[in-house]
């Protein structure tokens, strides 16, 4: 279980990897690498200041139960889509 | 350590004569609430509103003679978990024939509209000014009562007045859970984890999410336990069959079988996201409940009174209740020393608290009888009129 | 004049008993209106969106609805909601081709039974003549997108606009 949390592969990162080895040189592929870092990063912009909450302990437990439970939603919906059912029938 | 029969017979009971002095501008207040009702011809609503007048008026004149809160208020609070149910379930099958609410019916927004999915609706009102819930903003004939604005507009107003204390004074589902845990003597499990008290924001967090992204009111086609009371969207398919079976487990272990075995209020302790959201309203309320800690000894009696864990080692250190304090009075009433006391924002803790406690009351109780004694009257007449 | 935080205390208390004395009078009344003039509206994926084009039959009404998108992530399909009122001018069988976007071409040929007992469950076979929309086959109302429903005195059929 650990090995395969260790080589899990972040999907975004897969896709810009097969493009970055499709480009036609290795600056093409590094530069292309670059925008795609600098690209991801400014999503986190928002949570910068955000540390302190790993202090308080009341935001530590509300957002694990919170993951809980919308983890059973997505479970739901995943197992919708494996059944071929859709996920909302009405 | 005295105990809890022998602390409440030690309190002095106020004289019969200002315990009705006091009790008269509810009586006024009552009288005016329900004169409409006295002057309608259906004969069982006129029965029923002076039976719920009479009702609410007796039990705040036992608030003042005994100068205790809880049990009084509990009677109230329960008797409106059980007859709202009595009536809405009954007014639902006379319009529309069954409890399960008709894809037709939520098409015409004719679905009733409830306080709880407020909180849900706000961001995609925000951000789309889309309400998402199947309703209508205004009376819109069948159950669609007074329409979203009726009740938004109650909610706010009685907020305002007494903050979270909506929970013990004007939520028409806590009763159920109330009644369920004054049944046992004794609780069968006392020791619960002080962290579940996180849940109700966590469910907000997780429904306010879900409603923002799938634009419905999740927790309403979720996991609203008091769908078993009231209604539920008619199962049209596997979902909506998942959806119903959900509700009847959370109404079975939380509203039911927790509450009989902790004396707890479970639900609102620890699963409401309505109640996390109306504990942000006690930042603002003008009324509170302290503990003065120049009396506290601690016998932590208040704690374990608290029907929903407000109260915890470090807030009792700090002399004040937990967010999520509802106003019950449970603690006040048993608390030995008098140290947990009714309180106004900016007074001084424990100094003249019986005056804090009756302009708490005043304003509560009127809120209980314009809203929740409708509802009880309304429950009350469905009830009487197979005999009247 | 400094007012202490004590008097300031028992003057919000007393204002807001108050408060309590004007909400069924006042206050419920006031908050009830704010919050209807917010121009705020139902979803339209219950609702149907606004009504924006009639097309006048021989005693009855189609009703044709702006198209409604879903929002956010909701799982349902865009579509366009059709209502033929009143139900009682009805035939027996209604067969017939609907304009939708008002081009003076059909684009949808819709065809279900009115039954005489109005609880009775309907069914709907949708044509698609204009490939923009889905053609429906024994479609009953399983899904706010793409179902027929008798509400009030009108029979409404909402057909799934291809995304």
């Amino acid at each position: 279980m650990g090995f395969l949390t260790g080589v899990s592969l972040c999907p975004p990162f897969v896709l810009a990897s097969v493009r970055a080895a499709e480009a036609a040189s290795i600056t093409a592929a590094l530069l292309f690498f670059t925008a795609f870092f600098i690209g991801t990063t400014i999503w986190f912009v928002p949570f910068a200041g955000l540390g302190w909450v790993k202090r308080n302990q009341a935001v530590i437990t509300v957002a694990r139960m919170a993951m809980v439970l919308i983890a059973f939603y997505y479970s739901y919906a995943g197992l919708m889509i494996l059944i071929g059912r859709n996920a909302y029938g009405y | 350590m005295a105990t809890k029969a022998e602390f409440l017979s030690r309190r002095e009971p106020r004289s019969v004569g200002w315990s009705l002095f006091l009790t008269l501008p509810i009586a006024l207040w009552s009288f005016l609430m329900f004169a409409a009702s006295l002057r309608q011809p259906n004969r069982s609503l006129q029965v029923a509103a002076i039976v719920t007048s009479v009702f609410m008026i007796v039990l705040f004149f036992m608030m003042m003679r005994t100068k205790s809160t809880y049990r009084w208020r509990r009677w109230f609070f329960v008797a409106l978990g059980l007859l709202f149910p009595v009536g809405f379930i009954h007014n639902v099958i006379a319009m529309r024939g069954t409890m399960g609410i008709p894809i037709e019916e939520m098409i015409a927004g004719r679905t009733p509209f409830c306080f709880i999915p407020i909180p849900l609706l706000i961001l995609p009102a925000a951000l789309y000014k889309t309400v998402v819930f199947p309703g209508s903003i205004l009376p819109h004939g069948g159950m669609s009562g007074g329409g979203m604005a009726a009740m938004v507009g109650i909610w706010l107003a009685v907020t305002i007045v007494v903050g979270k204390g909506w929970c013990s004074y004007a939520c028409f589902f806590g009763g159920i859970e109330e009644g369920m845990a004054a049944v046992p003597a004794k609780a069968k499990v006392r020791k619960i984890d002080p962290r579940w008290r996180y849940g109700p924001w966590a469910v907000l967090l997780a429904m306010v999410l879900l409603s923002l992204a799938l634009f419905e009111p999740a927790y309403c086609m979720w996991l609203c336990p008091f769908k078993a009371v009231s209604e539920y969207v008619a199962a049209r398919n596997t979902v909506g069959m998942v959806q119903n079976g959900i509700f009847i487990v959370l109404f079975a272990t939380l509203v039911i079988a927790l509450p009989l075995l902790t004396k707890k209020r479970t639900q609102c302790s620890f699963f409401c996201p309505f109640g996390a959201f109306q504990s942000l309203f006690n930042k603002t309320s003008v009324f509170d409940v302290k503990i003065d800690k120049t009396r506290c000894t601690p016998c932590v009696l208040c704690q374990k009174s608290c029907p929903t864990m407000s109260l915890s080692d470090e807030s009792i250190a700090k002399g004040e209740t937990l967010m999520s304090c509802m106003k019950c009075g449970a603690c006040v009433d048993v608390c030995p020393k008098d140290a947990a006391v009714w309180h106004i924002r900016g007074t001084e803790v424990a100094v003249k608290p019986e005056r804090a406690r009756l302009m708490f009351l005043y304003a509560a109780w009127a809120m209980a009888i314009m809203f929740g004694g409708s509802i009880i009257a309304d429950g009350l007449a469905t009830m009487l009129h197979v005999f009247v | 004049m400094k007012l202490s935080r004590p008097k300031l205390g028992y003057t919000a208390a007393g204002l807001t008993v108050f408060a309590a004395a004007l909400v069924p009078f006042v206050l419920y009344g006031a908050l009830t209106k704010g919050f209807s003039h917010l121009g705020l509206h139902v979803d339209e994926m219950y609702s149907g969106g606004p009504t924006v084009r009639a097309i006048q039959a021989t005693g009855y009404t189609i009703d044709v609805h702006r198209q409604v998108a879903p929002h956010m992530w909701q799982h349902e399909k865009p579509f366009v909601q059709l209502d033929w009122r009143p139900v009682g001018a009805l035939p027996s069988h209604v067969s017939e081709s609907v304009d939708v976007d008002g081009d003076g071409k059909p684009d949808l040929r819709v065809n279900f039974d009115v039954p005489k007992n109005p609880k009775a469950r309907l069914h709907v076979n949708v044509e698609a003549l204009n490939p923009r929309y889905e053609p429906m086959h024994n479609v009953t109302k399983e899904k706010f997108s793409a179902l027929i429903v008798r509400v009030d005195d009108a029979i409404l059929v909402r057909v799934p606009v291809k995304e």
